[in-house]
Order: C-alpha cells, then sequence, then structure tokens
C-alpha cells in the first residue's frame, strides 16, 4: 500500500472508527504526517461501518514553520531579555562573589593575627567601600589592642623566666664571688700562677653574667634596630638557654638539632624569642619528670622556607582542643599558671614575618610544633631603622 | 686524738669545689668534693660523711636525693644544701626532708664555714677539732 497522506489518515483514524461502530462520532487524526507546509482538497477517504461520514478535512501544518512562527514571533524577544537578565545578574553576582571572596579571604587572613590595612575591594565607590573602611577601623583597633596583649605576655613570660635567669646568673656570681674571696684571703700563699688562674676564672665568669644579661635584654628590650637578619640557628640556641634552669628543675633534657648551611631569616630577634620561649615552656610545662624536647631547625619542604620543630615526646595534646589551643585565652593550666596567650601570641608573630605555625600530634607519641619561616637572602648586619620595619610589617 | 670533720662537696660547677675545697682544708676538715651527682650517691652509700653540702639544681640526680640518700645512710649526717635562688617550696621541701641549713647563691666561703661550724656544733665535734669561726 503506497504511504499517500489518505492511507495515513487512514490508519489513523481506525481505532476511533472501531471504537465508534455505533454511534455517531467525530473523528480526528492530529497524527504528524508530513514537515512541510500544504493545502489541498482530497477526497473522502474512508466511510466504516455504521458511521455517516459527513467528509474529512486534510489539514496539513508542517511543524517547523510553527516552531518558526513561535519563535520569531513571540518566543525570541522573550528568550532575549531573558538572556540579557541572566548575564546581567550573573555579572552581577559575579563581581560580588568575587567581593564577598575577597572578604573571606580577609577575615582568615584576620583570624591568623595578621591586622595589616587592607586595600580597597572595589574599584569604585559603592557598599564595599564602606565594609572597607569599617574593616580597616577594625583592624587598627585589633592591632593596638594585639599589641597590648603580647606586651602584658611578654612580661609575663619575663616573669617565668626571671627565677630561672637569676639561677643561671647567680651560678657564675657564685664562682666569681668564691674566687675573689679565696684570691683575697690566700694571695700570699698562691703561686702566681694559681693567681693568674684564679683572674682567668673572674673574667670568664663575668663574661657568662654578661651574655646572659645580654641575651635576657634582647628578649626584654626593644632594641632600635627591629628588623635584622637573623641566624636561626644561633637564635634557637640562645633562647633555649633562657630556659635551660626551668629544664633543669624538671629533670627534662632539651636536645638542640640544627642543619649545617641554613639560609638567615629576616625579622625581630626579641619577637621570634618570644615565640620560641612560648614554645619550649609549654613543651616543659607538658613534660613530666626526666622527659625530652627535641628542636631541630632545618630547611622546610616547601622552597624559601626554614622550620622550626619542637617536638615533646610523650605529650599529647587531646585531638577535641587541637582546634582551639591557638585562640586567646585558651589555656589547659591550672588558674595562674598561664594566661592563654602564648600560643596566640606566637601566631600573631608569625604570621606577620610571613610564616606559619602548626602543630602535629599523635596518640601517646607526641606533640609537634611546626613553625615556617620565609628565608632571606640579605646578609646580615643591614639594619632596617624601626619606620621601614612598620611599613614593611603592616603591607 | 681529735677527730677531723669529714665533708663531702657536691656542686656541678667545677669552679666551687676549686675554690672551697682549700677553703675548708685550710681550716682543718677534710674533704671531697664531687662534680658527678651520680659518684656523689655511690659515695655516700660507701662512706658515713659528718656533713655533706650539696647544690640543689643538678642534671641527672638533684639535691633533694642526695639529702635523701644521706638521711637513708646515716641519721647522724648533717646536710647543707645550697640553691641558685630562693625557692620558698623548694627550701620547704628540704626542710622538712631533714637539711640542716640552706645557703643561697652567691655566698662567701666564710658563709658556709659558718653554717658547717654551726653543723658540727650540732655533731658535738666542734670542740674537738677546735675550730674558730672565722670572721667575715
Amino acid at each position: 500500500m503506497p504511504n499517500t497522506p489518505e492511507t495515513k489518515i487512514k490508519s489513523a483514524l481506525s481505532p476511533q472508527i472501531r471504537s465508534a461502530q455505533k454511534k455517531r462520532a467525530t473523528a480526528v487524526a492530529n497524527e504528524k504526517l508530513e514537515n512541510r507546509p500544504c493545502l489541498s482538497f482530497r477526497w473522502c477517504v474512508f466511510a466504516g461501518y455504521g458511521l455517516l461520514l459527513l467528509g474529512a478535512l486534510s489539514i496539513c501544518l508542517a511543524e517547523a514553520a510553527i516552531g518558526m512562527h513561535l519563535i520569531w514571533g513571540n518566543a525570541l524577544p522573550w528568550g532575549i531579555l531573558l538572556l540579557a537578565t541572566g548575564m546581567v545578574s550573573f555579572l552581577i553576582s559575579k563581581r560580588f562573589m568575587k567581593r564577598i571572596a575577597r572578604l573571606i579571604g580577609l577575615t582568615r587572613q584576620i583570624s591568623r593575627g595578621d591586622f595589616t590595612p587592607i586595600g580597597p575591594i572595589s574599584k569604585y565607590r559603592d557598599e564595599f567601600t564602606t565594609v572597607n573602611v569599617a574593616l580597616n577601623r577594625m583592624l587598627e583597633e585589633l592591632d593596638t589592642w594585639h599589641t597590648g596583649m603580647e606586651e602584658s605576655h611578654q612580661m609575663a613570660a619575663i616573669g617565668t623566666l626571671t627565677a630561672g635567669v637569676s639561677h643561671e646568673i647567680n651560678n657564675p656570681l657564685n664562682n666569681i664571688m668564691l674566687t675573689a674571696y679565696s684570691l683575697e684571703e690566700e694571695y700570699a700563699d698562691l703561686s702566681d700562677e694559681e693567681r693568674r688562674e684564679m683572674i682567668a676564672d673572674l673574667l670568664q665568669e663575668t663574661e657568662r653574667v654578661h651574655k646572659i644579661v645580654r641575651n635576657l635584654q634582647d628578649f626584654a628590650r626593644e632594641g632600635e634596630c627591629v628588623l635584622k637578619t637573623l641566624e636561626l640557628g644561633k637564635l634557637v640556641k640562645e633562647t633555649a638557654l633562657l630556659v635551660t634552669n626551668q629544664a633543669k628543675a624538671l629533670g627534662a633534657k632539651i636536645n638542640i638539632k640544627v642543619q649545617p648551611h641554613l639560609p638567615y631569616i629576616r625579622g625581630d630577634q626579641r619577637q621570634w624569642k618570644q615565640v620560641f620561649i612560648n614554645l619550649i615552656l609549654n613543651a616543659l610545662d607538658a613534660t613530666a619528670k626526666d622527659g625530652k624536647i627535641d628542636i631541630h631547625v632545618e630547611k622546610d619542604a616547601s622552597p624559601g622556607f626554614v622550620a622550626v620543630h619542637v617536638e615533646n615526646i610523650g605529650a599529647v595534646i587531646p585531638r577535641h582542643i587541637l582546634s582551639y589551643i591557638f585562640n586567646p585565652f585558651f589555656t589547659t593550666k591550672p588558674p595562674g599558671k598561664g594566661a592563654g596567650l602564648g600560643l596566640s601570641v606566637s601566631q600573631g608573630i608569625v604570621t606577620r614575618h610571613g610564616g606559619r605555625i602548626d602543630v602535629t600530634t599523635r596518640d601517646g607519641r607526641y606533640t609537634r610544633f611546626t613553625v615556617r619561616i620565609p628565608s632571606t637572602d640579605i646578609a646580615p648586619e643591614q639594619c632596617i631603622s624601626r619606620r621601614e620595619t612598620l611599613v614593611m610589617t603592616k603591607g | 686524738m681529735k677527730d677531723i670533720l669529714k665533708i663531702l662537696l657536691i656542686d656541678d660547677e667545677k669552679m666551687v669545689g676549686d675554690r672551697l675545697k682549700p677553703a675548708l682544708v685550710k681550716v682543718g676538715y677534710s674533704v671531697e668534693a664531687l662534680m658527678d651527682p651520680r659518684k656523689a650517691l655511690q659515695r655516700i652509700d660507701e662512706n658515713e660523711f659528718d656533713i655533706i653540702v650539696t647544690d640543689i639544681m643538678m642534671e641527672e640526680v638533684d639535691g633533694i636525693q642526695i639529702l635523701e640518700a644521706a638521711m637513708k645512710k646515716s641519721y647522724r649526717t648533717r646536710v647543707i644544701v645550697i640553691t641558685g635562688y630562693a625557692n620558698v617550696n623548694l627550701a620547704r621541701e628540704a626542710m622538712d626532708k631533714g637539711a640542716f641549713d640552706i645557703i643561697e647563691k652567691p655566698f662567701r666561703p666564710g658563709d658556709l664555714r659558718n653554717v658547717i661550724a654551726n653543723a658540727a656544733k650540732a655533731l658535738d665535734i666542734q670542740g674537738e677539732i677546735g675550730y674558730q669561726s672565722p670572721a667575715n
């Protein structure tokens, strides 16, 4: 049978014709026949049993044409409008999202203790400009507050160190006193060689006191040259000297390993000493009698950084408090033993020097604090003034 | 026959022994000066000393452990503790555990000689060695 429109209509109408065998009905076929426009006269193609066929109208409309008509007639302007609206909203939301992402980044920076004033968030004056101004005002206040907190914490650290340092000073002072009195009492009975030996002892012990005092001064007093090129290994060793007696009193041992030929770092010596004193004193507080603290100074895996690891064997920080330990005023020490500022202040100092401080703990084995510090190619002995320091640290 | 007061002097600072030993020998005491506190524990075990002068803060074995060992060995022994800085708790602990006296660094040789003289008096042998406290 040829596949003409008539045969197609007939086959399309047959179900309706069969179901309406004994009643009058209007049968409609709306099959898709051809996808091209046409208008033509046709013969009646079918008269079913018991049905009175009045006639058949064959209407052929091409779907594509209807589609095109709809698109060009109505849908296109709406579509363009929709697209334009979508694009405008996309651009606006992209612009907003970019600024919001920047704000989120800034809050992270602030939470790490970096209170450097922020540059403009938007190119033009808008709602974000107000947020910008408010944030900078807040950062200024935070910086003032943080500096005060650092100073008060530094005073507390000096208090803790004083006991240890006074012991450290009293030892050589005692040697000086005993030697000087012995020299005075036994002068006539001593040989020249013995006298010279005693004088050498006096000089050596005086130098020892001088070194301890100078070390403490470096920590306690703000010198004129704040930003300096520093030898990290030497700095860590000097800092550990300040807490030798706290360790001795506990029976704890501090082992320091410094990798040779390390690059220099740049920063404020006093502030770096404060960071390491905080870490070592914390480690000592958590150390059992006869415990061990390992300090490793080495090149970090990240290029351009040097790392100091302070590892406390046997002491563990419970996992549930790990995320709080850098928060100000968070402490696990009994009242009067610590204000909970040590790690928070240290984190602020490390961040301001462009570094990072992290903690890892392994159940029952160790707790390790790692400080990563950017290295420098600037040779030592080149001092930068306080003013320049401020410019550098505040970005 | 006069007894010679036997003194054990323990301090990990070499100069303390170097200066105090002659200063005490000069006035008639028998002095053994040690820097290693572990060796000192061994000597306390082997010998009975009249007076032990020990620094309190030393690595590995501290002055309190020396004091305990000395008290365990002989109730007669008088232990004088030297401390780098005055710590009330430490002083109380030392006195509770039977220390005779505490001397704070820095001190003069004469200060220690005075305390030793008092300890000797307590041991009731001061007269026998005929010791005169030197003027400071």
